[in-house]
């Protein structure tokens, strides 16, 4: 091969090059994602709020409860007759970044936690039993469904609910000497969901 | 810096993440507690009658048996009239000695036209003595100022009412039965419940 036809299969092979790397080059294109990413602070806040005035019924004497974040405490109702109750309304709110579930819940019963003493200190007296059979606690939503287990209270989300504590019974049910119920308790385990 | 160093940063960072976990984990459950109590207070149920009064006489009617009170009953009063314008007045307490406050629910004071049978000798409710007498009698339990007992009347625990039975041979009548009438069924009943 001539040295002139060397120097064009140079030139056409460079400029093939060239182009190819033009070429190339134009068939890459670069393309970027940009994102940026951070973990917010996680808030686990799960609480009692607005804690009403007792509604009554009848002239039972109330010391009133008193509301701390996480507890509703010091409620001391004295009954003189059959259908005095009182009622309360709070809320269980999360306020938190975080779904809670109601992972375990305890209403104390007649059966289970309350205890009903008369002014002798015996609970197997009739006094003290009639009590025990008339004495209704209970804590369910504000609508009077009940609280279950597994319940959801999502993040930022409210349950309204009510407290009551009543005396039923008749007139025959009625103690003849002072009779104190104590464990009117109830206990909400919220857990993340 | 030597090897021994080296694990001991690493097992550091190991616990504190361990802690951290650990710590994060307990904190996302929460117990929420309501804790009241309660009494009754000892209470009494007592309403009862109390303090009958010494028969009061209009005329000369013939006390033949005096009415008896017990707690509950103001009972056995048997009177023979002989005269219109006769009569005997009993007063009486309707007491309520409990805690409760009382309301009277229903009270039932029997009259001619209900619950008074009146019966002349030979057994006849039917005869014009009979019906004559029947006519006549007025049998009536008030409060002491005559007012008349109503339903729903409150009797407040520890509170008393002062009542007069009466059982009168009306004045306006115009003739006396040619025979003995036996009236019966000068019955009264209150029944009080919790207010």
């Amino acid at each position: 091969m001539s040295i002139k036809v060397k120097n064009i299969v140079l030139v056409v092979l460079l400029l093939g090059l060239i182009s190819m790397t033009v070429a190339y080059a134009a068939l890459t294109q670069r393309l970027d994602i940009e994102s940026t990413a951070g973990i917010n602070s996680l808030e686990w806040d799960v609480h009692f709020a607005n804690l009403s005035k007792g509604e009554v019924i009848g002239s039972p004497s109330i010391t009133e409860p008193k509301l701390s974040n996480i507890t509703i405490n010091g409620l001391d109702v004295e009954f003189t007759k059959p259908g005095e109750s009182v009622t309360y309304n709070f809320d269980i709110v999360n306020n938190g970044t975080i779904d809670a579930r109601l992972d375990t819940l305890k209403i104390n019963t007649k059966e289970d936690g309350i205890v009903c003493t008369d002014s002798n200190g015996s609970k197997d007296s009739q006094d003290a039993i009639n009590v025990c059979n008339n004495i209704s606690f209970s804590v369910t939503k504000a609508n009077g469904l009940q609280f279950n287990e597994g319940d959801i209270l999502s993040s930022k989300d409210t349950i309204n609910a009510k407290l009551v504590v009543s005396y039923n019974g008749d007139l025959e049910s009625l103690p003849t000497t002072r009779v104190t119920v104590k464990g009117l308790n109830a206990v909400f385990e919220y857990i993340q969901d | 810096m030597g090897n021994n160093t080296v694990k001991n940063i690493i097992l550091g960072i190991l616990a504190v993440a361990l802690v951290g976990m650990t710590v994060a984990y307990a904190a996302l459950t929460q117990k929420l507690t309501i804790d009241s109590q309660a009494s009754v207070a000892g209470s009494t149920w007592d309403v009862h009658f109390a303090n009958l009064g010494a028969a009061e006489k209009t005329g000369n009617p013939v006390i033949t048996t005096p009415a008896k009170l017990t707690n509950t009953t103001i009972s056995e009063l048997d009177v023979a009239f002989t005269l219109p314008g006769e009569s005997v007045s009993y007063t009486f307490d309707i007491v309520n000695g409990g805690s409760i406050d009382a309301k009277l629910d229903k009270i039932t004071i029997n009259s001619k036209e209900s619950g008074i049978k009146c019966t002349d000798a030979s057994g006849s409710s039917d005869s014009e003595d009979a019906q004559a007498v029947c006519n006549n009698i007025i049998f009536n339990v008030t409060k002491a100022d005559g007012e008349a007992f109503n339903a729903a009347d409150v009797l407040g625990n520890q509170q008393t009412i002062n009542a007069k039975l009466t059982v009168t041979f009306d004045p306006k009548a115009t003739s006396v039965p040619s025979q003995k009438v036996t009236v019966d069924g000068l019955d009264a009943v209150f029944e009080y419940i919790q207010k």
